[in-house]
């Protein structure tokens, strides 16, 4: 297994990795995606209180959670690289940041679109939405860090160590709703106990999630790929 | 059919709220991966200069 990894680390093992993985993936983003947008926008019923409205869900949520996903999958390849030195960790985190910021991004500007006629502002400084501002800036500002440190090694560990700091963020996100009681309404799926949602809303929401999920590794795969070529040319962005 | 079409788009009066965040969507998806294949397409045919 161990040896396995360290194999599949290595560029040009990397590359045939990729070739034989990116059309399944690709295949598989978008058929979900395509199932995923007619049952969410269709198929599924009105909701009782926000009728139409509450359609927004199935991107707001899986954006959500998709962006704290890429935060904590970064920190622990991140924490891994640092400790048994894989060559691949910070091309993972390099090509990682830029989706995770997108769908940070994605989640505040789709919230801020569905909070207008729902709680009648764009924006309120509730905890759980300034937590989420914070993600971003932890994004940006990972992105700004790795392109500020010329030294290639420093760079790579100063992104590490920030990316393994920012996880107090993650806890505080998801806890937000309970800990500070303001107008972000609280969990109705990540909770212990089962979920409160109709399966017809629960089903389009998981599908729209593994399809986010899906997306994320077509994406990062051919990231990965651009930055290790642009490595091997020498071109100086991220080598 | 039109009518129904019409009632569809306008999702209870929350039409404009509803479509700009499903073309938000779609939109960052479909322009990150073409944006990362036109980059990969680019690296490749360097590469084998």
């Amino acid at each position: 297994m161990w040896n396995w990894l360290h194999q599949l680390a290595s560029p040009p093992c990397f590359n045939r990795f990729v070739a034989m993985l990116l059309p399944w993936l690709a295949a598989a983003w978008l058929t979900t995606f395509m199932i995923g947008l007619w049952w969410s926008l269709v198929k599924a019923p009105a909701d009782y209180q926000q009728g139409e409205g509450y359609r927004i869900i199935f991107i707001h949520v899986p954006a959500a959670w998709l962006s704290l996903f890429i935060y904590v999958v970064m920190a622990s390849v991140a924490a891994i690289g640092l400790v048994w030195k894989f060559k691949l960790a910070p091309v993972f985190t390099a090509a990682s940041a830029p989706l995770g910021a997108a769908f940070t991004a994605l989640t505040l500007v789709t919230g801020s679109v569905w909070g207008k006629p729902m709680w009648g502002t764009w924006w309120v400084w509730d905890a759980r939405l300034t937590s989420e501002l914070i993600l971003l800036f932890l994004y940006l500002g990972y992105i700004a860090l790795q392109n500020t440190i010329s030294d290639v090694r420093s760079r790579n560990q100063a992104g590490a160590i920030l990316l393994i700091v920012g996880v107090v963020n993650i806890p505080i996100i998801h806890y937000s709703v309970e800990w500070w009681n303001t107008l972000h309404q609280p969990a109705s799926i990540m909770k212990f106990d089962s979920p409160s949602v109709h399966p017809q809303m629960l089903y389009p929401l998981l599908l729209m999630a593994i399809s986010f999920k899906l997306f994320y590794g077509t994406a990062l795969l051919l990231a990965m790929q651009c930055i290790l070529w642009q490595r091997q040319r020498g071109g100086n962005e991220y080598a | 059919m039109l009518e129904s079409l019409s009632t569809f788009i306008q999702m209870g009066g929350y039409g404009g709220y509803v479509w700009f965040c499903y073309a938000a969507a779609v939109a960052m998806q479909a322009g990150m991966i073409i944006n990362l294949w036109r980059r990969r397409q680019q690296l490749l045919s360097q590469k084998k200069q």
